[in-house]
C-alpha cells in the first residue's frame, strides 16, 4: 500500500520536522557535514485525502486470550506475563545427570497487582500440574509468601568420575518477571541488580527467539567450577537478555553454563504474552495455600551513632568476619545474584569475598560446628547451604550486626553467622523463591 | 571507523539526522545519530550486518527510546516552566510539536519512513522489525492524530 494521498496536517508536520533536523555530526572528528547536499524531498501533494483504511483506525485495545471482565464487584487490574521457560543442554560426558523424571519446559504465567502490592505466580508443567505463589508487599522482600501444588524441578549436567554431580543447569524456580523495575520500590531499588547494572549493551540492534526487534545486553563471567577434590575445570557463564527499549521490557533473557570437558547447558525464559488486565480478585486469594512466612525487608537506614564505637570483632579461624549461607537449592546465577548484591552493598571489596561449593562448605561447617555434633550430623553435600566467607579490608571498623541485617535481606540467604553467634541449625534449605532480576 | 562505514555514513547520515529530528527533536537528533552509529559500528555484529541502511534505522530508533526515557522528566519540567517558548525548535510551530508528542516513537518512525522514502507497509515492517499488522496499525494511528490534532 503506498500512501500517495498525504494530508495537509501530516504533510505539514513531516516538513516542519524535517526542515528543523540540524547538519549530521561529524564523527572521528572529521568535518563531514561541511559540504552537506541539498536534501531531495520527495513532492507531496498537499491536498486533503481520505483514509483508505478508515474503518481500522484508532486505539486498538489489548486484547487478552482468555480474558474476560468479571461482572462482580470484586476485581482488579493487573499486569500479566506469560513466559516460556526451558532449558537445553549439549553434554560430553560419560554419565549424565538421571533426568528420567524432568522436564524440559514450563509455563509460567505472572500477575502483579502493583497498587495492591500482590504477586502471583503459576507454574504450568506438560503433564498439566501447577504450582502456585502469592506474594504480598514486595516481589522481592515479601512480607507474606504463601505456595500451592508441587514444585518441579530439572537439573542438567554430568556425574563426575567419583560420582560428585556437576549441575549446568536447573530450575526453573518460580519467578515473578524478567522487567523488575517495574514491580520494585526505590527502598529495593539498591539490592537488586538489572540487566544494565550486571551487563554491558552488545548488540543495539538485535532480534530474540520471537523476532522482536530488541537491544541485547551480556555478562560474561569465568572461573573454575570445582567439586571437592576433583579437579578445576574451566567455566563460562553467559547471561544475556533481549530488551524491548519501546516498552523497557526484558523480552528474553538466557543463562548459559559452559564447562570444559562436559558441556554446555542454558536456561531460557521468553515473554510470549504481555498485557493489562481485570480479574477477579480471587485471583490473588490464599485459601488452601501454605503460608511460608515473610523475608525481611532491607535494613537501608544508616547505622547509629552507638554502633560506630564497635570493638574488635573476633574472626572465624578462615579470618572471615561473617559467613553468608546460601539456599542449598540455589542456581549458579542465583548464587551470582548473591555475589553481585554482597558487592554492591559495599561491605567487602572483590578480593574480600570468597565462595565455597557443597563440598567445600561441608569442610568449613566441620571446623565452625566442631561443638554442634548434633547439628553436624545432620548435614551432607546435598543438603547444606554452600557459603560465602566475607574478608572486610579493614576488620576495625567493620559492624557485624548492621551487616548482618543487610545481607539477611538478600533473597536466597538463609542465614548469616558471625563469630560470635551460637552454632545455627544449617540444614534447612529455607525459602525456594527465585526472582529473576531483569 | 574504517573506509567502508564512512562512505556508509556519508551516504547515510542526512537521511539517519531527520529521522532522527521527527522522533526526538533537533536538539537531540545529533547525539541520537551520533550514539547509534558509533555503537552499531563497534558492535561484533557489524560486519556480518547484510543490510547496514535497515541496521541504522533500527539502531537510531532504539537510542532515541533510550533519550526518551531519560528525558522524559527534563522535557517535562522545561515544558512546565516555558509552555511557549519554541526556543532552538524554532521552525517548528508550538501546535506540530505538540502534535507530534501524541505519536509514540514507533509511529513516528513509521510514518517517517512512509512519508519521506514511499516505503510499503511490508517495507517498513522490514526496515524497523516490525510485525506488518502493527506496522499498518501505527501508521494509521499515526496520520489520524495529525489529522485531528492539525485540523
Amino acid at each position: 500500500m503506498r500512501h500517495q494521498d498525504w494530508s495537509p496536517q501530516v504533510a505539514r508536520a513531516m516538513h516542519e520536522f524535517s526542515q528543523a533536523a540540524p547538519l549530521p555530526p561529524a564523527l572521528d572528528g572529521s568535518d563531514s557535514t561541511s559540504t552537506r547536499p541539498q536534501r531531495g524531498r520527495r513532492p507531496v501533494a498537499l491536498i486533503a485525502a481520505t483514509l483508505a483504511v478508515a474503518g481500522v483506525v484508532g486505539t486498538v485495545a489489548v486484547l487478552s486470550r482468555e480474558t474476560t471482565t468479571p461482572s462482580g464487584p470484586a476485581t482488579v487490574e493487573v499486569h500479566h506475563s506469560q513466559y516460556l521457560a526451558s532449558w537445553d543442554a549439549q553434554l560430553d560426558c560419560a554419565t549424565p545427570l538421571d533426568n528420567g523424571s524432568a522436564v524440559r519446559s514450563v509455563v509460567i504465567d505472572t500477575w502483579s497487582d502493583r497498587s495492591g502490592r500482590r504477586w502471583r505466580t503459576t507454574m504450568t508443567y506438560p503433564d498439566g500440574t501447577t504450582h502456585d505463589v502469592i506474594l504480598e508487599g514486595s516481589a522481592v522482600y515479601p512480607t507474606a509468601q504463601y505456595v500451592r501444588g508441587v514444585q518441579t524441578e530439572s537439573a542438567l549436567g554430568c556425574v563426575g568420575p567419583a560420582g560428585e554431580p556437576y549441575i549446568l543447569a536447573a530450575g526453573p524456580g518460580p519467578f515473578f518477571t524478567l522487567s523488575m523495575t517495574a514491580e520494585i520500590t526505590d527502598v529495593e531499588r539498591p539490592f537488586i541488580r538489572i540487566y544494565s547494572d550486571s551487563g554491558v549493551l552488545v548488540e543495539p540492534v538485535a532480534t530474540d527467539s520471537q523476532g522482536r526487534s530488541t537491544e541485547l545486553w551480556e555478562q560474561q563471567t569465568s572461573g573454575y567450577a570445582a567439586y571437592g577434590n576433583s579437579v578445576d575445570l574451566p567455566l563460562t557463564q553467559v547471561t544475556r537478555w533481549w530488551v524491548d527499549t519501546d516498552e523497557s521490557t526484558v523480552t528474553e533473557h538466557t543463562f548459559s553454563n559452559t564447562v570444559a570437558t562436559l558441556g554446555s547447558a542454558t536456561q531460557t525464559e521468553t515473554l510470549v504474552l504481555d498485557e493489562t488486565i481485570v480479574v477477579s480478585d480471587d485471583m490473588f486469594s490464599t485459601v488452601g495455600y501454605e503460608n511460608l512466612g515473610s523475608t525481611a525487608q532491607p535494613n537501608m537506614a544508616e547505622p547509629s551513632a552507638e554502633s560506630t564505637v564497635l570493638a574488635m570483632p573476633t574472626l572465624f579461624d578462615s579470618g572471615a568476619a561473617l559467613i553468608v549461607w546460601v539456599n542449598s537449592q540455589a542456581i549458579p546465577e542465583q548464587i551470582e545474584l548473591i555475589r553481585s548484591a554482597i558487592l554492591q552493598s559495599g561491605v567487602v571489596n572483590s578480593d574480600g569475598i570468597q565462595y565455597l561449593d557443597a563440598s567445600a562448605s561441608l569442610t568449613e561447617a566441620r571446623r565452625v560446628l566442631a561443638g554442634d555434633p548434633g547439628g553436624l550430623s545432620l548435614l551432607n553435600e546435598t543438603n547444606i547451604s554452600t557459603m560465602f566467607l566475607l574478608f572486610p579490608a579493614d576488620v576495625s571498623t567493620f559492624d557485624t550486626e548492621f551487616w548482618r541485617t543487610e545481607l539477611l535481606a538478600l533473597p536466597m540467604v538463609v542465614d548469616v553467622y558471625a563469630p560470635t553467634d551460637e552454632a545455627p541449625y544449617l540444614s534447612s534449605p529455607g525459602s525456594s523463591t527465585q526472582t529473576t532480576a531483569g | 571507523m574504517d573506509i567502508r562505514d564512512e562512505e556508509l555514513y556519508a551516504k547515510h547520515s542526512d537521511e539517519l539526522i531527520r529521522f532522527a529530528t521527527t522522533l526526538v527533536g533537533p536538539s537531540y537528533a545529533e547525539d541520537v545519530v551520533a550514539n547509534a552509529v558509533l555503537s552499531s559500528m563497534h558492535a561484533t555484529s557489524w560486519p556480518t550486518v547484510t543490510e547496514p541502511r535497515a541496521y541504522l534505522f533500527r539502531a537510531v530508533l532504539n537510542e532515541a527510546r533510550s533519550v526518551g526515557r531519560s528525558d522524559h522528566r527534563r522535557t517535562r519540567r522545561e515544558r512546565s516552566v516555558a509552555p511557549h517558548e519554541a526556543a532552538e525548535e524554532a521552525t517548528i510551530s508550538i501546535e506540530v510539536r505538540d502534535a507530534m508528542a501524541r505519536l509514540s516513537l514507533r509511529e513516528r518512525s513509521v510514518l517517517y519512513l512512509a512519508y519521506w522514502h514511499d516505503l510499503s507497509v511490508g517495507e517498513i515492517a522490514g526496515t524497523l522489525g516490525l510485525s506488518h499488522r502493527s506496522t499498518e496499525r501505527a501508521l494509521t494511528h499515526a496520520r489520524r492524530t495529525l489529522e485531528e490534532n492539525l485540523a
